[in-house]
């Protein structure tokens, strides 16, 4: 052999360093995303203290003087929560089995307490402040059980996406077993997965998108979307 | 992604990756070695022996460069075997040695098709020469190749010397991404698979060898399709060495269809893999140095793990092809307005930045390459890109290649 018989283990040292230097990289960023979720889940507390310090308010002033706040506030919260709940779920896919996915699981649990509060926000709201927005609470489990549960949360995605401000989809995952999920799952009847409730009515299986715009138009005909429909 | 999916991607790139660094290694400890050649003034006899099979449009240029050799014409011979062609091959050989004055050639004319392994050995049978090249019909040879080559066989431990294998006037996009292909893998890999003794092929457009030697290993296997790749293990088997010099080449034909280079890479690589499991001994055996321990293991471990990653891959993308498809049916084919995705940095995984490394090392490898032959990166832009992407295709050829092993189908030369 013309070279030195060491050339093997500097390159073996090399490669070594080059994907230590890679995981090093992907380690750091992995501290970002968590501070990032962090600071969006901070962002959208402060966002639900201030409701809820609204909604008091309106109990002692009345619907007049904190209705317009409330909806403005609302339209806040509506897009932090969107943009939490995508960032909990897109970086807990990038953590997971190599990283710390316990923080993941525990945002996921903070989130899910932090719409179960939303909601019972957005419920007194909306009577009050005769707001015209209609509520889906959706019930999901791991894809590995649920096998039609990614194809539901696609078209909830979707009937979001396209009615934004009017509709207002609550995601809730069974699987965190958190006691206040469990009082709404046993609440609206829910046994399988995946399930929604649109309006206080429990709908079990998947349902595809005009279906799911069906409903919606029934229970709620003041939507856009309805008036477009004969 | 799934423990398995990470795994061994993190195990195919290691591997490569590895190869690139100890490459780029070897390049930096030899770069003033790289393409210095050990001239000599000693002339010992060579014969050159040169198999063809219909080749009619293109053994006139082969035997004119074998005509315009830089070396005493008495001190040379050329062994021309017709394989039983039954174009215009034999005229044209006919008409072309009767019209030589200079150089020697010796005419080996068989009626019957025997294959390329079998007329190689019977030009070696009829040889005088010290040392005898080998040479495909369709390629031609620089003045140069002998007095470029012979010195190297001062070490009387050199069985074999490989040269730069140069792709012949490539013109279409394919052929140029082939071209850069050459360069990379038959170029400078070549160069330094030589200095850490690992060369596995002695590449059948030209090489030349010890007569000695052949006679001690018998000549080429007349069974396998790959004899080129065959013979090295055996030289490696019988404790000789295989050397490459950049300093001088021969210029071939590669295919300009995709058809053409998939017959090519699928004789190839079955070829490749029949070697291997004909010779089994050869893998994490101490006798034979890097090239048992290091070489072989790591090159098939990697083409096996990267296929299996290509097809676990192929299927991942397969799926979200048809869950997507899936959910367009259930939103009844509504297409949303298109809005840009806010771009998050933080959204890059392990697999983007193992991509980059990935991209960042082919590229590294290829500049060196380039840099060896003296040539320009910037000149071969499109077929670099080309080149980059040229993983999937060689995917399928692999495939395809085990499959033929594995079920016993026969893969012939044409």
């Amino acid at each position: 052999m013309e070279v030195s018989r060491w050339v093997f283990a500097k390159a073996f040292v090399i490669t070594i360093l080059l994907l230590l230097i890679i995981y090093s990289v992907n380690v750091f960023l992995n501290s970002k995303r968590e501070i990032a979720v962090s600071a969006d889940m901070d962002e959208a507390v402060e966002t639900m203290e201030e409701m809820q310090a609204l909604t008091q308010l309106m109990n002692m002033f009345g619907e007049n003087a904190t209705c317009m706040t409330l909806k403005s506030q609302l339209r806040v919260l509506d897009k932090q929560t969107w943009k939490l709940g995508d960032k909990i779920e897109s970086y807990r896919q990038l953590s997971q089995e190599y990283m710390s996915d316990p923080y993941y699981l525990q945002q996921k649990r903070k989130f899910n307490r932090q719409e179960v509060l939303y909601l019972s926000l957005l419920e007194q709201i909306r009577d009050k402040c005769d707001l015209n927005q209609s509520i889906i609470l959706y019930f999901y489990r791991n894809g590995r059980i649920c096998t039609q549960c990614d194809q539901q949360s696609f078209v909830l995605t979707h009937i979001n996406q396209k009615m934004d401000e009017e509709v207002a989809v609550f995601s809730f995952d069974s699987d965190l077993d958190l006691p206040s999920v469990n009082v709404l799952t046993s609440n609206y009847n829910i046994t399988e997965y995946p399930s929604m409730v649109i309006e206080g009515e429990t709908y079990p299986g998947l349902r595809d998108s005009p279906e799911v715009e069906r409903i919606l138009c029934e229970k709620t005909p003041y939507l856009s979307i309805c008036k477009s429909k004969p | 992604m799934d423990i398995v999916y990470t795994l061994l991607t993190l195990t195919v790139w290691f591997l490569s990756t590895y190869f690139v660094v100890l490459v780029l290694l070897v390049v930096f400890e030899k770069r003033k070695d790289m393409r210095q050649n050990r001239n000599t003034s000693k002339t010992p006899f060579v014969s050159i022996v040169m198999p063809a099979y219909n080749e009619e449009s293109s053994i006139l240029p082969a035997l004119k460069s074998l005509c315009d050799i830089d070396y005493p014409k008495d001190k040379y011979e050329v062994i021309v075997v017709n394989d039983g062609s039954n174009d215009r091959t034999c005229d044209i050989i006919g008409h072309f040695i009767s019209s030589q004055k200079t150089t020697t050639f010796v005419y080996i004319n068989r009626k019957e098709n025997k294959g390329k392994a079998h007329s190689l050995n019977e030009g070696i049978d009829a040889a005088q020469g010290e040392f005898v090249g080998t040479m495909d019909s369709d390629s031609q040879v620089k003045p140069d190749i002998l007095r470029k080559t012979v010195g190297l066989f001062a070490d009387s431990k050199v069985g074999a010397v490989t040269v730069r294998v140069h792709v012949q006037d490539p013109k279409n996009l394919l052929e140029r991404i082939v071209d850069l292909e050459y360069v990379v893998g038959l170029s400078l890999s070549n160069r330094i698979l030589s200095y850490l003794d690992c060369m596995h092929v002695t590449p059948g457009p030209f090489s030349i060898y010890r007569m000695t030697m052949m006679k001690e290993i018998g000549g080429f296997d007349v069974r396998n399709i790959t004899e080129d790749m065959e013979i090295a293990f055996r030289i490696h088997k019988a404790r000789y060495r295989i050397v490459n010099t950049l300093s001088t080449g021969v210029y071939t034909k590669v295919p300009s269809t995709f058809g053409a280079l998939y017959k090519q890479r699928k004789r190839w690589y079955t070829g490749s893999l029949d070697t291997l499991m004909q010779h089994p001994d050869v893998l994490f055996n101490r006798r034979l140095g890097a090239f048992g321990l290091f070489f072989l293991p790591i090159n098939y471990a990697t083409i096996t793990l990267g296929l299996v990653l290509g097809l676990y891959s192929f299927w991942m993308l397969l799926s979200t092809v048809l869950k997507n498809i899936q959910y367009l049916i259930l939103t009844n084919f509504e297409i949303l307005p298109f809005t840009f995705p806010d771009i998050d940095i933080l959204k890059l995984s392990l697999f983007h930045f193992l991509m980059v490394g990935s991209i960042i090392s082919v590229l590294s490898l290829t500049k060196a390459s380039m840099s060896a032959v003296q040539r320009r990166l910037r000149e071969n832009v499109l077929a670099l890109a080309g080149f980059v992407l040229f993983f999937i295709p060689y995917q399928i050829f692999w495939l395809s290649s085990f499959y033929s092993v594995f079920t016993g189908k026969k893969v012939k030369w044409r």
